[in-house]
């Protein structure tokens, strides 16, 4: 089977145009770049709880609402781009065309993954704005902080892969945005819920339970990002927890794996399921 | 051309389509007529290789379900629904279908002059009003200038202008020599632009033919309505009967000053030789031609019956 890779690019620059114009995408890109990253920070500066100094350690603690943020972002739109198109009838047009299903979602998730990281990737730019040149960036390490930002994007394109997945398997938008919703949620808040109340009863036990952090995307990237960017504090207790484990500046491979693997198996899923259906 | 061999389609344990096999010659239109859920929209879905099915489909010597991609190629297929962005922009919209089949953007330019679309090229596709989807969605259509072209119920959205334009497109795009299978339940669209009608019902064929082999299939009747002068007493009734029977035409009523037959059409002469012979005089004489309409409701009932 030969993919062409020119239908590939067709339909993810569609995806990145048809994003851009989104008013959705653009309402939930504005609330992360002002909310997230912007306002809270702001406000402690003006409250008097933060000096303008350490931005970049100050932003870490940001940190997991972005990833966690990034990742509403991502299941909402993921979520809706086949099943949408299911609805409004341009997908049986497009199969139609001599394109390849393998071709469309990969087309999809290209175009996607591009526009969500350069909406990302401008939040956090302006966010770090005000320290560029200052001592603190300097302190981090370039190399640690393009390697957050891929992490970032690893995350996203993670969350994306389950979307996609979402939406290939529900009959209609509103099922899908409900099931992106509620993975978000669990990712999010009940597994990590969940995750402490179950060291808390292992006791002693609790090396072993560490492994079960891989289940989790948003957990391995918040961990990751922590460690690289070292921040001064970061409100969520299984990501501290995990953090003194692993240690700051410890190995990152096991968790970039992670998010390697946990991209791959929801993208080959929506292959798959994409293929057995009808439409 | 298309060839299919004993096809058959299941969603689940429904069945939707029962062992069909037909052939469509290159430069033939064939108007593929049945109501709604008759598996007319699955059938298309199958040539274009969209579903899976039983069977052989062959388009143009190639086999549907090894080389779908290089078959889509050869058809442009237009659906019944929208087939628009809405958040891209006319040109957007065209461009990406073009980019999608690799024609070049001076076609998509041409294709924009040609449907009178220029002053609308950076508009959102949701902008516009319905008319304006219409002439876009033509365009897109008459981007591509493939072999075959598959329509499904391609006149259910279009407005009374539309559907003329369409009808000229369809005999225009014949005349070139295309291979046209036009899927519809609106027996309107058989008139003009027909060649050939498979009449399905049920997932399975209850005909194939011309319309006029359609109307004789289901035996239809023509209704001739007679005015005479005068009212008819009891005898001119019973001489008018004897001479309508002795030619053969049982099916009559007689009511004050009508007298109605309904007989086969090839019986018109008999019966005004009849009335003359009866000595009547004519004061009106009309012809119901029977209905295509009521051909399609006979020919389905009775399969639905089946």
């Amino acid at each position: 089977m030969r993919v062409s890779i020119s239908s590939i690019l067709t339909i993810a620059k569609k995806e990145i145009k048809d994003s851009i114009r989104n008013r959705w995408f653009l309402v939930l890109s504005s609330i992360f770049f002002l909310l997230i990253l912007q306002i809270p920070y702001i406000i402690l500066m003006l409250l008097g709880l933060f000096s303008y100094e350490n931005v970049p350690g100050k932003t870490g603690i940001f940190l997991a609402y972005a990833i966690s943020l990034g990742g509403l972002i991502t299941v909402i739109v993921g979520s809706l781009s086949i099943v949408s198109e299911k609805e409004q009838g341009t997908l049986s047009y497009l199969l139609s065309q001599p394109v390849r299903k393998i071709e469309i979602i990969i087309g999809k998730f290209m175009g996607l993954l591009l526009a969500i990281s350069l909406m990302m990737s401008i939040g956090f730019g302006i966010a770090m704005l005000p320290s560029i040149g200052e001592a603190e960036i300097n302190s981090i390490g370039l190399e640690n902080f393009v390697y957050g930002v891929v992490t970032m994007f690893g995350a996203t394109a993670v969350m994306l892969g389950i979307s996609l997945a979402i939406s290939v398997v529900s009959g209609s938008k509103t099922m899908a945005i409900s099931l992106a919703l509620f993975i978000w949620l669990f990712f999010t808040t009940i597994y990590d819920s969940g995750f402490l109340g179950t060291m808390l009863i292992a006791a002693d036990e609790t090396q072993a339970y560490f492994y079960f952090i891989f289940l989790n995307p948003i957990e391995i990237s918040e961990i990751l990002m922590n460690m690289l960017l070292n921040p001064i504090l970061n409100p969520n207790l299984s990501v501290n927890f995990m953090i003194n484990y692993f240690g700051i500046g410890g190995s990152f491979e096991p968790l970039s794996l992670a998010i390697l693997v946990w991209a791959i198996i929801p993208l080959g899923f929506s292959v798959i399921e994409f293929y057995s259906r009808e439409y | 051309m298309i060839e299919v061999e004993n096809l058959s389609k299941k969603y689940g344990k429904v069945k939707i389509i029962y062992d069909l096999s037909f052939k469509v010659e290159k430069g033939e239109v064939v108007v593929l007529l049945g109501p709604n859920g008759a598996g007319k929209s699955t059938l298309l879905k199958c040539i274009l290789g969209l579903v899976r099915y039983n069977g052989k489909i062959r388009v143009n010597g190639l086999d549907v379900k090894k080389e779908g991609r290089e078959i889509r190629r050869k058809i442009t297929y237009i659906p019944q629904q929208f087939i628009l962005y809405p958040n891209l922009t006319v040109e957007d919209n065209l461009k990406f279908y073009a980019n999608i089949r690799g024609i070049s953007q001076n076609t998509v330019n041409q294709s924009i002059e040609k449907s009178k679309l220029e002053h609308f090229a950076n508009k959102r596709t949701k902008e516009l009003s319905e008319g304006l989807h219409q002439r876009l969605m033509l365009a897109i259509v008459s981007l591509t200038d493939t072999p075959i072209l598959l329509f499904d119920e391609p006149t259910s959205n279009l407005d009374f202008k539309r559907v003329l334009e369409f009808k000229e497109m369809i005999k225009e795009e014949a005349k070139n020599g295309k291979t046209i299978l036009l899927s519809t339940h609106l027996l309107s669209d058989i008139n003009d632009i027909s060649e050939k009608v498979i009449v399905m019902n049920n997932g399975k064929f209850v005909f194939r033919g011309n319309s006029e082999d359609l109307l004789k299939k289901t035996n239809m009747k023509t209704d001739i309505t007679l005015t005479i002068h005068e009212e008819l007493n009891n005898k001119t009734r019973a001489k008018i009967k004897d001479l309508l029977h002795k030619a053969g035409i049982e099916n009559e009523s007689i009511k004050n000053e009508f007298l109605t037959i309904s007989t086969e059409a090839s019986r018109i002469i008999s019966v005004l030789k009849a009335v003359e012979e009866a000595g009547l005089k004519i004061k009106d004489f009309r012809i119901s031609e029977p209905s295509l309409a009521k051909a399609f409701l006979e020919i389905t009932n009775e399969s639905d019956e089946r």
